[in-house]
C-alpha cells in the first residue's frame, strides 16, 4: 500500500495512453478537445453551483448542492487526468482520482436518494403561482372585510363618542341636581337646628313661665284664704266676691299646673326609662286617685287583659295616660246612664292595643276631630277642664313611638285606642 | 300640735313670708320664727350659731325646721344644701330641713332627697307641717 503511494506518480514501467490511439493526430486531438471541453465546463457548473449555495442563503438542501458541484468537480478531473495520460502514464494517480471521483458520486448519490422525498415536496413554480393567486385573492377578501370592519369601527367609535359626549352632559347636569339637592339638605339641616332650638327655647320659655307664675298665684291663693279669715262681714256681696276671686285664682292655678305638667313631659321624655309594666296595678293606682269621682258618680270598670297584661313604657307616662282617659271618661259621662269605662287588650302585630271604652256623652268627630287632641282645646262647655289631658296623652304615645286613636259616636260614647310599640330589641332600651 | 324650738324660714318673696308666717303663728308651731331672704344669709347665720357653745340670753335660738326655698338670688336653696353638709354633724343632728316650693320636677325632688331633705310643695298648709312632722318623728323615734 505505501509502496503504491511512493510509486503514485511513477510512469516508467506504463506506456502513454497515446499509444492506443497510435498517436494518430485526429483521433488524439478530438479526445483531447472533448476531455478539455467537457473538463472545463465540469468545473465551470461547481463554480455556479456554490455561487448560488453562497447567494440563495435560504436554499435549502445546501449539501446536495455542495456534494454535487465537488462530484462535478472531480468528475472535471477525471477528464483532465485523461488529457494527461496521452503523455505521462501515470496510470496510478488516474485510478486514485477515478476511485476518489466514485467516492463523492456514491455519497451524492446518497445524499440525493435521501433528500428526494423532500425535494419532491418542494412546489413548483407554478403550484407557487397558482397558491400565489389564491393567496392574493385571499388577501383582497380580507382587506376587503377589514376595509369594512374598519368602517363599523369608525362608525363605532363615533357612536361612542355621542354617547360619551351625552353622557358626560347628562353628569354635569346630574352633578348640577346634586348640588342643588345637598343645598336644599343643608338648608333643612339649618332649619331643623333652628327649629330644635326653637322649640328648645319654647319648652324652657313654658316651663320657666309657670313656674315663676306658680309663686304669685300660690301666695294670691294664700292671700285670699287670709283675707277671708280677717274679715269678719257676714255679707253675701262679699262672699260672692270672695267665691269669684277664689275660683279665678283656682283657675289660674290649673292653667299655670297644666303648662308646667305640659312642659315638664317634654323635657322627661328622653332621661326616662323603659320597663315592663303591669297594667292591673297601674290601674289600681290610677282607680285609688280617681276613688272620689268614681264613687261619686258610681262608675264601672270592667276589665280585660287577657291578650296582654303589660305594656313596655315608663310608669310615669302609663299612669299619666290611663288618668286622663278614665278620668276624662267619668268627667263626660252621660247623665242618662251609669258610667261603664271597658279597658282591654289587643294584640296588633308589632303592637299592643289598649282600648279605653266608655258609655258617655260621645265626641262629634266630624266637627272636632282635628282639635281633640290639640292643647287648651275643650270641646263641653258645661265641664270642668282644661284641655290639656288628651294632648298629654297623645304626646306621650307619639315620644315612645305609639300613637293613639279615637272611635266616637254622639250619645253612645267614645273609645280611645292606644298601641304601645312592643319590645323590639333589649338591647335599644338598655341601660 | 307639736312645739318646737324654733323655725327658720328661707324664702325671697316676701308675701310667701309672710302667708308662712301667719301660718305657722297660727297653729302656735314655735315662738320663734326666723325669716332670711336666701342661701347666703342662711348659711352665715346657720355657721354663726354652729360656732356659739353655749346659748346665752338675747341670742338666736337654734331652729328645729328649716323651710328652704329653691330659687333665690345670691344663693338658692341647693347651694345652701351643699354648704350646710360641711357644719358638724353634732351641729346638724336635731335640725329638720324640708324644701319649699312651687317646682314638682323630678329633678328637683331627687335633689332633695339627695341632701337627705323633705319635699313640699307650695302652697304650705297645716297639713302639710302635720304630716312632715309625723313622718320625721316617726322615723327618728
Amino acid at each position: 500500500m505505501l509502496e503504491f503511494f511512493r510509486n503514485l506518480f511513477d510512469s516508467s514501467s506504463f506506456m502513454p495512453h497515446g499509444h492506443c490511439y497510435l498517436w494518430q493526430s485526429d483521433i488524439l486531438g478530438l479526445t483531447v478537445l472533448g476531455d478539455g471541453l467537457t473538463g472545463v465546463a465540469y468545473f465551470t457548473l461547481p463554480l455556479m453551483l456554490f455561487y448560488i449555495v453562497k447567494k440563495r442563503v435560504d436554499l435549502m438542501h445546501r449539501n446536495v448542492f455542495i456534494l454535487f458541484g465537488t462530484f462535478i468537480m472531480a468528475c472535471g478531473t477525471t477528464h483532465f487526468i485523461d488529457i494527461w495520460t496521452i503523455w505521462q502514464p501515470t496510470y496510478r494517480l488516474a485510478g486514485t482520482v477515478t476511485f476518489i471521483t466514485g467516492i463523492i458520486s456514491i455519497i451524492s448519490a446518497v445524499a440525493l436518494y435521501k433528500a428526494v422525498p423532500q425535494i419532491l415536496t418542494i412546489p413548483s413554480n407554478r403550484q407557487l403561482e397558482e397558491a400565489n393567486k389564491l393567496l392574493l385573492a385571499e388577501i383582497a377578501k380580507k382587506e376587503n372585510a377589514q376595509a369594512e370592519l374598519r368602517q363599523v369601527n369608525d362608525e363605532l367609535e363615533m357612536r361612542v363618542q355621542r354617547r360619551t359626549a351625552q353622557l358626560i352632559r347628562l353628569n354635569r347636569e346630574l352633578e348640577k341636581e346634586i348640588e342643588v339637592r345637598k343645598e336644599a339638605e343643608r338648608n333643612l339641616i339649618n332649619k331643623n337646628g333652628e327649629l330644635i332650638r326653637i322649640n328648645g327655647d319654647l319648652d324652657n320659655f313654658v316651663y320657666c313661665a309657670s313656674h315663676d307664675l306658680k309663686t304669685p298665684i300660690v301666695n294670691a291663693e294664700g292671700l285670699v284664704t287670709a283675707l277671708r279669715e280677717e274679715v269678719s262681714i257676714e255679707s253675701p256681696q262679699v262672699n260672692e266676691l270672695f267665691i269669684r276671686l277664689d275660683g279665678s285664682v283656682q283657675q289660674m292655678h290649673r292653667t299655670i299646673q297644666d303648662l308646667s305638667d305640659v312642659s315638664a313631659l317634654q323635657k322627661v321624655s328622653n332621661t326616662t326609662h323603659l320597663k315592663s309594666l303591669p297594667l292591673s296595678a297601674v290601674l289600681n293606682e290610677v282607680k285609688t286617685d280617681l276613688a272620689e269621682n268614681i264613687r261619686q258618680t258610681k262608675t264601672q270598670i270592667i276589665t280585660d287583659f287577657r291578650a296582654s297584661d303589660a305594656v313596655w313604657f315608663t310608669h310615669k307616662n302609663l299612669k299619666s295616660v290611663l288618668y286622663n282617659l278614665i278620668s276624662n271618661a267619668i268627667k263626660y259621662h252621660s247623665s242618662e246612664r251609669t258610667p261603664v269605662i271597658k279597658i282591654s287588650t289587643e294584640d296588633a302585630g308589632d303592637y299592643i292595643l289598649l282600648t279605653v271604652a266608655d258609655n258617655g256623652i260621645g265626641i262629634d268627630l266630624k266637627k272636632h276631630e282635628k282639635k281633640i287632641f290639640s292643647l287648651f282645646k275643650r270641646l263641653q262647655d258645661n265641664v270642668e277642664g282644661s284641655g290639656v289631658g288628651l294632648f298629654i296623652v297623645k304626646r306621650i304615645m307619639e315620644n315612645s313611638q305609639g300613637r293613639v286613636e279615637v272611635e266616637s259616636q254622639v250619645g253612645k260614647g267614645s273609645a280611645f285606642k292606644l298601641y304601645f310599640q312592643k319590645r323590639t330589641t333589649p338591647d335599644t332600651y338598655a341601660g | 300640735m307639736k312645739q318646737l324650738r324654733g323655725v327658720l324660714l328661707i324664702d325671697d318673696n316676701d308675701t310667701s313670708n309672710f302667708l308662712n308666717q301667719r301660718l305657722l303663728k297660727r297653729v302656735q308651731l314655735t315662738d320663734n320664727i326666723k325669716v332670711l331672704n336666701n342661701g347666703r344669709q342662711a348659711f352665715d347665720y346657720m355657721a354663726a350659731l354652729s360656732q356659739q357653745t353655749k346659748v346665752k340670753a338675747n341670742q338666736d335660738i337654734k331652729p328645729e325646721l328649716i323651710l328652704l326655698d329653691i330659687n333665690m338670688p345670691v344663693m338658692d336653696g341647693f347651694e345652701f344644701l351643699e354648704l350646710y353638709q360641711e357644719l358638724p354633724e353634732d351641729f346638724r343632728r336635731d335640725i329638720l330641713i324640708a324644701i319649699l316650693s312651687t317646682s314638682s320636677h323630678p329633678q328637683d325632688t331627687g335633689k332633695a332627697n339627695f341632701y337627705n331633705a323633705y319635699y313640699i310643695t307650695k302652697p304650705l298648709t297645716i297639713e302639710k307641717i302635720e304630716m312632715l312632722l309625723d313622718m320625721h318623728y316617726a322615723t327618728s323615734e
